[in-house]
């Protein structure tokens, strides 16, 4: 190893002035050393290999761009904008990335600088071939900024140089090899046309490569003519203001910044939680959320108190006004008919004293734009046509009610038409009344079942592509041969527990075996009781490429037919599953308990175990029930079970929720994968079983690893509801008679939830269960040091400190408490990068984030396939429902036996010279004919399956039965 | 993720060095020869300390007099417009009484203070610039100092900080880097490979400790080069004067 030193000649400074976030500048300084051996990266160069400088591991980095005639040099808003274009294996096959512009996007987006940086890491013999190339340290290509030039003008240049540096480098008289720069900017282009440097658009590039298929990936491009013309057109929504009135309006809160979400229910209503303030501010309206998505980071300015409302009661779905798009070009303003008439329709009806606070939208911070799954409206192409070949511009309907068309430019309309297709939005002008994107990629047709799939896995933001080979590369070489290795038990760190009748508790067709339990009678008349939990920190070291492709899935998502696996499968359903037979490490947590349920003794260490039985629910009921068995199982099956009973008691003594949610279980048919049933799930006790140790389990350890790491602990907490969400449900259930939700405690719920039961319909107490468990807030996961101790309460399991430990294979966060629990009972050091809050709290996040998605994603499944199998009903078939909500244009449905929700449009039960009449206070509609439909009445309805024209989208219709 | 690409996958940090490259390193000794006894001054990239030794002389509080030996006290002084924002520092924050205890006790290790009982030995460090640490830049500014004064010295102490950026040892964190990354900060005696200093910032992984520390030493034997290469520059400057 040798120290060098760097010669005067060689610092070059780096002079800019950054604004800071209060408002003041800073005048920024530094160093840049220039040097002589930046490689080109190039396979023809004989020059740069020969200059190249080892690493601190002590290798050099190849070459990586092919000897090839075309190199192309990409500037930031290509890389931002056609990222995909980027990825695409039939373009861009040697490019250079200058620094200059890896750093500019580094800063706008980091998820694609991470998908940049993912295709640097090929060699020269893969098809895609990128090199960064560090033109900032570079003797060859820097240059100082000039006087008065902008950083934007600097940066152009600079990579101009880049492109000059290459054409000259590597011009060789005998080849024809040139290096092109892709820019879509004017300015830049003209300078490359006056400095004699080979230029291009990325449209004439694409152009010139000839595949028509690829210029549907490119982005609308405007025209400055264009632009005006449009401007003076359309109305426009209410330009952004700047980002130093933003600053200068949040700090004197003025304005205040938050995100935004769209009802469910009705696109029209956005809310904002706002920091400060216990009531979120309404945003109302296509002009007052100004071009903000789902989820956006936006800041907003409350409106004056005149113009506050209560929220809609009114459904609005997108779809309904179709028809809008059609005139859109003589559209004057953002709003369509329809739309105004519900807004007018909205303000008659709103009252004064019940008005929320409601707020506009000024500028938006951050965009939570992702792929968005849709459909070409149909008015704009006909499947099965010819298409011409023009570049035509289309309206895309997405999946997601909550956001606007898209407007995309293809040349294949027709061929496209009645496919799912993805889009990415790229861009939302103030003069336009659509967001505009470009086509990504189609998924197959609607309706088709692998495209539906995928589609439902896009939406939800699954990732679901193989694993990278780095990731796999980090798997145990033996495979699936791989063998506990007994020599670990000698280091007295790993105990054998091998001896002890292990067994698993799943359910049927379990293949990620997670957990396994064992009981034994001590000598001492005391129980042994231990969990045991699938090793999987053993086999996942932190910071390696498995560990971070986990802790980016963080969660094993469940579809009807499909797992998408948080970790390989070689791990998932293999090595770490604590299959029977065969000898597996578990980490293990022992209890010592008296006879009474009191817990004497308390031990958490890793082990090797061996499974003795891996029994389904019912299985392990039977045994359990089955007096005639003896054997050493039945005996531990009946002490476990004996032990939940007391543990369970304790909980909900001390308040534990028993709730509800219309959980289904799909019953697949044959390989056609066409669902034959349906059914609600039901549970035994052993379900209850296996949850009251992983609850215990999960309790011991959040103590142990919150006493070890009282800032960095991964934990999860259930804040306790706001009296106020019960509010609704309360005054529904006092007009009809029943006893209130009482709110004060969790045991206060508990107690009063189980007084609230109608003696003619026993199925009534399970569906208010499943109401108020819509009035709770949701758990979430979070590191110890961000709240203060009673915060850490979980509301629903009534615990004071709680977290997940019991199910590593598939969640993330479990793995994160292993590691945690194994720095706690001194096994192994806490990986570096858990020490840092910080980056926990973004595990935290993209945990809490990835958990919700999965779970929608899940139920957007059972959703997708119940409507499948009511499509194969050839009858409409009635059934029971429930009425859980009351708008003044439509009924919210449920209906329990196949876990449905859905809701009756007022058009399909009245007419509109006998309109229903709403009544508010009662929560109830009354038809034409005097039929009064109320809150928790149970009716007939008619249940068929409906495929929605304008979404393409397959879902339930009801109407009354 | 932070802000930065610390250490590229093409293996250059955020300033274009590579991992085992000094930043440009100027020292120079006898800047304030009015002014005090000795004096030097020290530049590590951007950052810059200027140290002015005096003594050794009657100590002016008879109370921190010591029979046997001479002692030593140093005062680190940060200048308010030395980092990005104006801050002002006062020379009883903790930081910089732990700074100057660190150097104190660094010091003692090398200076023959047996040889001037009864004396104290004032040592003056201005921080005029940061950029990254300023331990390293202390030690070498104050051992030139020290030289230039004629204190009695076993040898030189040479120091440099190692960053590290997951397993890569970084040499000569800028703030940049200081900031992102745990570091240490290593002092060697003269050619030996005797770390006389090591203070670790945040956590590091113990068996990581090792690869960061050869190649502190390695940087520091770099660094007592160019300093010696001065020192000697400066002898003979002033033989120069003296023959004259």
């Amino acid at each position: 190893m040798i120290a060098k030193r760097s010669s005067k000649q060689s610092v070059a400074h780096k002079v800019f002035v950054r604004s800071t976030k209060a408002g003041n500048a800073h005048k920024i300084f530094r160093e840049q050393y220039l040097r002589d051996d930046v490689s080109c990266g190039s396979v023809k160069c004989g020059e740069c290999s020969g200059k190249a400088q080892p690493d601190f591991k002590g290798d050099v980095v190849p070459p990586v761009l092919a000897n090839t005639d075309l190199y192309c040099v990409v500037d930031t808003n290509i890389c931002l904008k056609a990222i995909d274009l980027l990825e695409h294996p039939d373009c861009f096959t040697d490019v250079v990335i200058p620094h200059t512009v890896l750093e500019e996007v580094r800063n706008q987006s980091i998820s694609v600088y991470t998908r940049l940086r993912a295709l640097t890491s090929t060699s020269f013999q893969s098809k895609k071939r990128f090199y960064v190339y560090h033109n900032e340290f570079s003797e060859s290509t820097f240059s100082q900024r000039q006087r008065m030039e902008t950083v934007n003008d600097y940066n152009d240049r600079l990579i101009r140089l880049v492109t000059k540096y290459y054409n000259e480098h590597l011009s060789n008289p005998k080849s024809s090899f040139k290096a092109v720069l892709i820019t879509n900017d004017r300015l830049n282009l003209e300078k490359c046309r006056s400095e004699n440097i080979l230029a291009a658009s990325l449209h004439d590039y694409v152009t010139e490569l000839g595949n028509a298929k690829l210029l549907d990936l490119v982005a609308i491009q405007e025209d400055a003519a264009d632009l005006k013309s449009k401007q003076k057109n359309e109305t426009s929504y209410a330009p952004y203001i700047s980002t130093s009135a933003v600053l200068s309006g949040l700090n004197s809160q003025h304005l205040h910044q938050g995100k935004l979400s769209i009802s469910r229910y009705n696109y029209l209503e956005a809310s904002v939680s706002v920091q400060g303030s216990s009531k979120p501010f309404l945003v109302i309206g296509r002009d007052m959320m100004n071009r903000a998505f789902d989820g956006d980071k936006v800041v907003v300015e409350l409106l004056p108190k005149s113009q506050w409302r209560k929220p809609l009661q009114t459904l609005t779905e997108a779809d309904q006004d179709a028809g809008a798009a059609d005139d859109e070009e003589q559209e004057s303003s953002i709003l369509s008919e329809k739309e105004r008439l519900v807004m007018l329709e909205e303000a008659r009806n709103a009252k004064p004293g019940e008005a929320e606070p409601t707020c506009k939208v000024v500028a938006v911070l951050k965009r939570n734009w992702r792929f968005y799954v849709g459909n070409i409206s149909s008015e704009f192409a006909k499947h099965g046509e010819r298409d011409s070949g023009a570049l035509r511009s289309v309206l895309v309907r997405p999946m997601d009610k909550r956001i606007s068309q898209i407007r995309i430019q293809t040349r294949r309309p027709n061929e496209l038409a009645g496919k799912r297709i993805v889009v990415a939005v790229d861009d939302w002008p103030s003069w336009s009344r659509f967001p505009q994107g470009h086509f990504v990629k189609a998924l197959g047709d609607i309706e088709d079942h692998q495209a539906e799939t995928e589609a439902i896995l896009l939406e939800h933001d699954i990732e679901f592509r193989p694993f990278p080979q780095a990731a796999m590369d980090c798997l145990p070489a033996e495979g699936d041969n791989w063998k506990p290795d007994e020599l670990v038990l000698t280091s007295g760190k790993r105990r054998d527990l091998r001896d002890l009748n292990i067994c698993s508790i799943d359910p049927p067709g379990c293949q990620d075996i997670d957990d396994a339990l064992h009981a034994h009678v001590l000598p001492n008349g005391n129980y042994s009781l231990g969990v045991h939990i699938a090793d999987v920190s053993h086999f996942v070291e932190a910071d390696t490429p498995l560990d971070l492709e986990g802790a980016l899935r963080a969660t094993s998502t469940y579809l009807v037919d499909r797992r998408i696996d948080m970790l390989p499968s070689l791990l998932g359903t293999n090595l770490c599953s604590l299959k029977p037979y065969v000898e597996r490490y578990a980490f293990s947590v022992i209890w010592e308990m008296t006879p009474e349920g009191n817990i004497v003794n308390t031990d958490f260490t890793k082990s090797l175990i061996k499974s003795r039985e891996a029994f389904e629910y019912t299985e392990a009921q039977a045994k359990h029930d089955d007096k005639s068995q003896n054997d050493d199982l039945a005996q531990s099956l009946r002490i476990l079970m004996k032990v939940s009973k007391m543990l369970k008691q304790k909980r909900l003594d001390a308040g534990a929720l028993n709730l509800a949610s219309p959980e289904v279980k799909i019953i697949m048919g044959d390989e056609m994968n066409d669902p034959t049933e349906v059914k609600i799930k039901q549970a035994v006790d052993t379900n209850s079983l296996v949850e009251e140790f992983m609850l215990l389990a999960n309790i011991t350890v959040a103590h142990k690893i919150y006493e070890h790491s009282p800032q960095t602990a991964m934990l999860r907490r259930h804040p306790a509801p706001p009296a106020t969400n019960f509010d609704v449900i309360n005054d529904q259930l006092r007009l009809k008679g029943f006893p209130q939700i009482a709110t004060s405690s969790s045991k206060a719920v508990a107690d009063s939830l189980d007084t609230i039961v109608d003696p003619k319909d026993p199925f009534f107490n399970t569906l208010i269960r499943i109401l108020a468990t819509r009035c709770m807030t949701s758990a979430e996961y979070f590191a110890a040091g961000n709240f203060a101790y009673p915060e850490f309460r979980h509301y629903g399991l009534a615990t004071e400190i709680y977290t997940h430990f019991t199910s590593p294979i598939r969640r993330y966060a479990d793995v994160i408490v292993h590691r945690q629990l194994e720095a706690a009972i001194g096994y192994k050091h806490l990986p570096p990068s858990h020490f840092v809050k910080a980056n926990l709290e973004k595990i935290v996040d993209n945990n809490n984030n990835r958990h919700r998605n999965a779970q929608l994603a899940g139920r957007a499944s059972v959703e997708y396939f119940v409507g499948k199998m009511l499509k194969s009903q050839k009858e409409p078939m009635v059934l029971e429902g429930y009425i859980i909500k009351v708008f003044s244009n439509g009924l919210g449905i449920l209906v329990p036996k196949y876990g449905l929700e859905s809701i009756i449009h007022i058009e399909d039960i009245s007419s509109e010279e006998e309109p229903a009449s709403f009544d508010e206070s009662n929560y109830a509609l009354i038809l034409a004919n005097g039929r009064k439909l109320s809150i928790f009445d149970k009716i007939n309805v008619k249940v068929e399956s409906q495929l929605h024209e304008a979404t393409g989208k397959r879902s339930v219709k009801m109407t009354l039965g | 993720m932070s802000r930065y690409e610390i250490y590229s996958p093409e293996g250059l940090r955020v300033d274009g060095r590579r991992y085992n490259e000094l930043r440009y390193f100027k020292c120079a000794l006898g800047t304030h020869a009015h002014a005090a006894d000795g004096s030097a001054m020290v530049e590590m990239g951007t950052s810059q300390v200027v140290c002015t030794v005096k003594g050794p002389q009657e100590p002016q509080q008879r109370s921190s007099m010591d029979t046997k030996k001479a002692v030593l006290r140093v005062n680190v002084h940060v200048a308010p417009f030395s980092s990005i924002t104006r801050t002002k520092h006062t020379s009883n924050e903790k930081q910089l009484q732990e700074l100057s205890m660190n150097l104190e006790e660094t010091f003692a290790d090398v200076v023959l203070a047996h040889l001037a009982p009864r004396t104290e030995i004032i040592v003056d460090l201005h921080v005029l610039a940061q950029d990254g640490n300023i331990m390293a830049g202390c030690v070498n500014a104050m051992c030139l100092g020290l030289i230039d004064a004629g204190v009695p010295m076993l040898d030189f102490i040479a120091s440099v900080g190692v960053a590290l950026a997951d397993s890569v040892p970084l040499l000569d964190p800028n703030h940049i880097e200081c900031s992102e990354l745990p570091n240490l900060t290593v002092g060697v005696t003269g050619k030996s490979n005797k770390a006389s200093l090591v203070i670790a910032e945040k956590r590091i992984l113990l068996d990581r400790i090792k690869p960061s520390l050869d190649l502190a030493i390695m940087g520091c034997k770099t660094v007592h080069d160019i300093m010696d290469e001065q020192v000697r520059i400066r002898l003979n400057s002033l033989e120069d004067r003296i023959k004259r």
